[in-house]
């Protein structure tokens, strides 16, 4: 059996064998005679999370290899047209690659050819002491070379010297980062939430206009994936994207000319206008099994009409988004602010923008959180629903300035109240997402063409349970919130909000 | 854990041949499997080309789990470990009674280093007189090889009655016969005789005299290694399928 320790070595370009055998004294380097030569794919999600958390996927041969420093590689078969990690037979990619992005495809970083062959030390009885393989990957930029080696139980001498003499050939250890940036030098690090760094001496016109900048650039990095239709995060992260910005240009009152900011408004609306169809049919289809099981079994086949429903609507459109994201207008118009957001001096600012950024956070901040207070403190268990929806309104503005203004504030605070909010936030949520599904689940059955005849009877039934379950459910989230709210609004919370926002004399 | 004992108290019968092939076929069918050379002449280290540990030579040694495990050697095969020891009797005793007590130090060195062994195969010393009944107490079977020859015949009786002496249950025995010539008109009377007399004892399969053994020594490889289809290879297979049958449950003790 092999010991359970392994060790993977990464060199750049090819390995001189000979040499490295001169290192080895009494033991021999053998090589396995047939040297395989095959196709392979780089594997990452959009959001490169292998790369992240320093892990590389190789595609070849119909199988999956992951690599990772200081363990042996993973290996598992591919299956032909596997999109997504839950397209993939069971194994441990699988396994892996489901937890971390199973909304996510996979995308090719790099491709090109892989040499693939496996070495042996043996005694002068010609037993081995040791296996290794080698994989030598080269893509159009560059090459890399893999030695794992897999010693066998009890002998440690030839692994130790094989070892040496790989580190002194110029061996380091397997980062995913290097063999990312030889093999795809050309890929950029996506970040969906970019982290912003600043000195503290920026105007809070600066902030604005450095937020917006970054958003734009998420927007963009999302374009090509949700023309392709690759999976439902590229869009999602588009929206999010765009949201953010426009929440950056209602929340920084006064940094923009009251004109500019509304044009900024109107342009900034427009783009994300035609994204909102799309973005709720997907919600919908992707939890259809949990739809499912919300209701009884013989309920089911009543939503299965719906459900046929949104994904025929969505074909029809998802295809005029793309029209509308390869259209002239969008292109010139997101250029165009993509251009202004880079050389803002062409902006009318208002009267806020000259502001110290660190002045203005603490003032937004803490506006924001005295309006959570007082909407909260008129919620009580028989106010109306509407008041539930402004303090969960309240509750988000004031989350985007913590997220916004975190790089001005100290140490992790904001970082720190965010999620301390969490657990509110998610029953608001909650809340919301049944309140507005119960809406139009409820357009749905009263104006669409599915909803007639037999089936649509059906179909009528397993939605009136639907909606009466969200209304439930919607029920209990409402119950709760309160309860949140007082684990957030803690003497500490109030304490830290106070001494983060009214240092230096802030504005209170 | 299930533990094989190989033994026979005469040599030259095609113990350590029996011992090397049953558990490349038990590494082969997928169980982690762990050979022990006890048997200073028979070298079933020496079949995979294992070097004898200095180590083992220490007086030291047992008082030691950790370089117990440390002597352990991966073959050049899947699944298969090799203890290749020079162990003396009182070692031996030891070295049971720690494998089959469950809480012993050596049991959690085991799970520790590799996950423990599904089966444990014992190339015993041949050594009726001072040898423990430890070891037969220890293994879940004991695979006896026996020529059919009146020599063997009696080495086998002596066995028996050493079992029943020592108030051993005979049924642990899985005896089998070794080196058959058929053509040998002796052998066929033999092996009548003893399976009319033992029956229950005797596997069915019989090992061919073959030089494919023999040749064991020349490659340095277990003849199922390279000799599979023929016929020593297949009784071989023939025997692991049927000992493999008694272990997981066969017949009840």
């Amino acid at each position: 059996m092999t010991a359970e320790v392994s060790h993977s070595f990464l060199l750049d370009g090819a390995v001189e064998w000979s040499e490295i055998a001169t290192a080895l004294g009494d033991l021999r380097l053998e090589f396995d005679t047939e040297d395989m030569s095959l196709s392979f794919r780089m594997l990452d999600c959009h959001d490169q999370l292998l790369r992240k958390s320093g892990r590389v996927l190789l595609e070849f041969d119909d199988s999956l290899t992951m690599l990772a420093a200081g363990t042996p590689p993973q290996r598992q078969a591919t299956a032909e047209a596997a999109r997504f990690p839950a397209d993939l037979p069971e194994g441990p990619v699988k396994r892996l690659t489901e937890t971390t992005f199973p909304l996510r495809c996979f995308l090719a970083m790099a491709s090109g050819t892989l040499h693939l062959n496996s070495l042996l030390v043996v005694d002068d009885e010609a037993k081995t002491h040791l296996r290794g393989e080698i994989l030598t990957v080269g893509s159009d930029a560059g090459h890399v070379t893999l030695v794992t080696l897999s010693p066998l139980r009890g002998y440690t001498r030839a692994p130790d010297r094989l070892g040496a003499a790989l580190l002194a050939h110029g061996a380091g250890p397997l980062e995913a980062e290097h063999i990312f940036t030889t093999l795809a030098p050309n890929v950029t690090r996506y970040v969906a939430k970019p982290k912003m760094r600043f000195s503290g001496h920026e105007t809070a016109f600066d902030v604005a206009v450095e937020t917006i900048r970054n958003y734009i650039a998420v927007a963009r990095a999302n374009e090509a994936g949700v023309i392709g239709d690759l999976d439902t995060e590229f869009l999602h992260d588009y929206r999010v994207a765009l949201r953010k910005v426009r929440s950056v240009l209602s929340l920084f009152k006064g940094v923009f000319g009251s004109v500019q900011t509304a044009e900024l408004k109107a342009a900034f609306s427009d783009l994300m206008a035609p994204t909102g169809r799309v973005r709720d049919l997907d919600v919908y289809l992707m939890d259809r099994a949990a739809y499912d099981a919300l209701v009884p079994e013989q309920l089911r086949p009543g939503l299965s009409v719906m459900f046929d429903a949104f994904a025929a609507e969505r074909d029809g459109a998802q295809a005029k988004l793309v029209k509308h994201l390869k259209s002239k207008g969008y292109q010139k118009k997101i250029s165009a602010l993509e251009e202004q957001f880079a050389h803002p001096d062409g902006f009318v600012r208002g009267e806020a923008g000259g502001l110290s950024a660190e002045a203005y956070a603490r003032k937004l901040v803490w506006k924001s959180y005295r309006k959570i207070c007082k909407i909260a403190a008129h919620i009580g268990d028989d106010t109306v629903d509407e008041d539930v929806h402004e303090l969960r309104i309240a509750c988000k503005k004031f989350r985007y300035l913590l997220e916004f203004f975190a790089p001005l504030f100290p140490g992790k605070s904001a970082k720190r109240l965010i999620k301390r909010m969490k657990a509110l936030q998610d029953t608001l949520g909650v809340f919301n997402d049944c309140s507005v599904q119960k809406d139009s689940l409820a357009t749905f059955m009263s104006t669409h063409p599915a909803v007639t005849g037999a089936r649509g009877l059906e179909a009528a039934q397993s939605i009136g349970a639907l909606i009466a379950i969200l209304d439930q459910r919607q029920r209990a989230e409402r119950a709760q919130v309160m309860t949140y709210f007082d684990q957030f609004n803690s003497a500490e919370t109030r304490a830290e909000i106070k001494a983060l926002c009214q240092r230096k004399g802030a504005a209170a | 854990m299930k533990i094989i004992a190989c033994y026979s108290n005469k040599g030259g019968v095609g113990k350590t041949a029996a011992a090397v092939n049953l558990a490349y076929a038990y590494a082969q069918s997928g169980a982690r499997t762990l050979l022990c050379d006890l048997d200073p002449q028979g070298a079933s280290s020496f079949y995979f080309r294992v070097k004898p540990s200095k180590k083992l030579k220490d007086t030291q040694f047992f008082e030691d789990v950790d370089r117990f495990t440390r002597a352990i050697r991966g073959s050049d095969y899947e699944n298969l470990d090799i203890l290749p020891a020079n162990l003396t009797f009182r070692d031996f005793d030891v070295f049971l009674s720690r494998m089959k007590n469950s809480r012993s130090r050596l049991k959690k060195a085991l799970k520790a280093v590799d996950g423990d062994y599904d089966v444990i195969i014992l190339d015993c010393p041949p050594n009726i007189s001072s040898l423990s009944e430890a070891v037969f107490k220890a293994a879940d079977r004991v695979v006896v090889p026996v020529i059919p020859t009146t020599l063997s015949e009696r080495s086998f009786e002596q066995l028996i009655a050493f079992f029943k002496e020592s108030g051993l249950k005979t049924a642990k025995l899985l005896a089998f016969f070794s080196m058959v010539q058929g053509r040998k008109t002796l052998h066929g009377e033999t092996m009548a005789r003893l399976r009319d007399s033992y029956g229950k004892l005797f596997l069915t399969t019989e090992l061919p005299f073959s030089t494919d053994v023999e040749k064991m020594g020349v490659y340095r490889e277990p003849a199922l290694c390279f000799a599979k289809t023929r016929p020593a290879g297949r009784a071989y297979l023939a025997l692991f399928d049927e000992v493999n049958a008694h272990v997981s449950g066969g017949r009840q003790l």
